[in-house]
């Protein structure tokens, strides 16, 4: 009776072992697959409007969002959605102002943009250290910000704020949750290195494309694009 | 008033800003006797320094307020260090203490205003930072220049100020102030809103935080000949060397080339 009993728990740790097996294999090669299509262009015949996260540093990180913004096509990318650090209260107003310009110049009625405010994961000065923590906070609230988004198309430019973001949308490629686009531009600060946000979505190959201003650090890390100063 | 401003054209006054930070070695350095040598070799009269959070306070700096916010603007050398700047604050505690004043106010130092709200109330003219709808404010700012007979006068306002503002200006106008010729306003941290007013700049770097990568920045920009960049200790020969007609204006870069990329990777066409 003991052994038969000793035997069904046996079986049942197979099977259990066999299904873990199993599914981090398929979920290594879903990621292995999604890391190869990684920086891989979309060829689509007519490209529909495409929803996009933009993520808004602060100060100078904004400044230079919004100056791509300002040459991007607005109609390609929507809806749009906004996200700034709880702690930045200038950004998200920038861009509102901005989206008021679009529905002034282009007198588009109900523009289809969305402001959110994220708790931000590390903040300027604040030790590498105690960031551990509040990015695993910011993650979490990051989470539940991308479910609802889902976005196609992720534009940041540091800092940490965009991390956890990336990170999801990542996830939600391997996940077959919702394919997107990430594009990341190094803030026109960084000439020698790489902020650490960078040089994360870099190494990881999280960014599909990778913007630098100078070209020193487009030599440095190969797969950057050097575009110049946005400033 | 008249004699007034014959006197304030010789003042040349130099404004020091470590924002909110605490950048000690920067307000020590103006404090060395080698600094202010060099400063007063090349003609600069007056130093005005905002001290922010930092607990050096300098033994004797003469400013004359009013000259810097009116007068003397043009030929100020602005010495920022990299750091955010509670812009707002500063000018308005400038413009409170202005106020009322007769001309020469002598000032040693200041940190930041506790009250903005007071200085707020006091102020003929307030100035905010907010860029943001910086261009919509230049458009303004450039009618109200003609209407005016201002002759250049470029500043950063807040949206919601600005009436106030060219109201106050006005007022100071009828009351016989003409001196009003320009005020240019900057952020600390962006050196690129200087660079753009083409203002001599020197940055001096903060050794003391922590992975200061604005300081790879000035480097840059300084090889490159848009700017100067010095540490605290090499100041006084920076300003002593320092060949200001040999700085090259710098262009605003733009970002078309990176939303081409980002269009030609989603398959957007290009146009």
């Amino acid at each position: 009776m003991l052994i038969l009993a000793m035997e069904q728990i046996n079986q049942t740790c197979f099977y259990l072992m066999a299904l873990l097996t199993i599914s981090v294999a398929i979920i290594v090669i879903r990621a292995l697959y999604v890391l190869y299509l990684t920086g891989k262009p979309h060829r689509t015949k007519s490209p529909q409007p495409l929803s996009t996260l933009i993520v808004l540093g602060s100060g100078g990180h904004t400044a230079e969002m919004m100056n791509l913004l300002s040459v991007l096509q607005m109609d390609r990318f929507t809806p749009r959605f906004y996200i700034a650090a709880a702690t930045d209260n200038m950004s998200l107003q920038k861009a509102r102002v901005f989206e008021d310009s679009l529905v002034d110049k282009k007198g588009i009625k109900g523009v289809s943009a969305q402001f959110m405010q994220i708790y931000r994961s590390r903040e300027v000065g604040q030790s590498y250290v105690t960031s551990v923590w509040t990015t695993l906070h910011a993650t979490a609230h990051a989470l539940w910000l991308m479910i609802r988004i889902r976005p196609q198309v992720v534009l940041c430019n540091g800092p940490g704020t965009c991390i956890p973001l990336c990170m999801i949308a990542f996830l939600f490629k391997i996940l077959g949750i919702r394919w997107s686009s990430i594009f990341y531009v190094e803030s026109i600060a960084r000439v020698r290195r790489l902020s650490l946000s960078g040089f994360l979505l870099y190494k990881l190959h999280i960014a599909d494309q990778f913007f630098v201003q100078w070209p020193q650090l487009q030599r440095k890390y190969p797969r950057a694009h050097y575009v110049g100063c946005l400033m | 008033m008249g004699d007034t401003a014959d006197g304030l054209s010789s003042k040349r006054t130099v404004f020091v800003t470590v924002g909110t930070t605490c950048f000690d070695a920067l307000v020590k350095a103006m404090d060395t006797l080698e600094v202010q040598r060099e400063l007063s070799r090349r003609g600069y009269t007056h130093l005005l320094i905002q001290m922010g959070r930092g607990t050096y306070e300098p033994a004797k700096v003469y400013l004359t307020l009013v000259e810097w916010l009116f007068a003397s603007s043009f030929s100020a050398i602005v010495i920022s260090c990299s750091s955010e700047f509670l812009f707002s604050e500063v000018v308005m505690l400038l413009v409170g203490k202005s106020l009322g004043e007769d001309g020469s106010v002598a000032v040693e130092y200041f940190r930041f205003s506790s009250s903005i709200a007071d200085h707020l109330r006091s102020a003929s003219l307030v100035i905010s930072h907010a860029d943001q709808e910086l261009k919509c404010i230049m458009k303004q700012l450039e009618v109200a220049t003609v209407k005016r007979s201002i002759l250049e006068f470029r500043l950063v306002p807040s949206l919601q100020l600005l009436p106030s503002l060219l109201f106050h200006v006005q007022r100071r106008e009828e009351n016989g102030v003409k001196k009003i010729k320009g005020l240019w306003v900057m952020r600390s941290g962006s050196i690129f809103e200087t660079l753009r007013l083409a203002k001599p700049l020197i940055v001096v770097v903060n050794e003391d935080l922590m992975d200061n990568h604005q300081s790879e920045l000035a480097e840059e920009l300084a090889e490159r000949k848009h700017l100067y960049c010095a540490h605290p200790q090499t100041l006084h020969q920076v300003i002593a060397c320092m060949d200001l007609e040999s700085l090259l204006p710098y262009h605003s870069g733009d970002a078309t080339p990176v939303a081409k990329l980002i269009n030609r990777y989603l398959g957007f066409p290009e146009d």
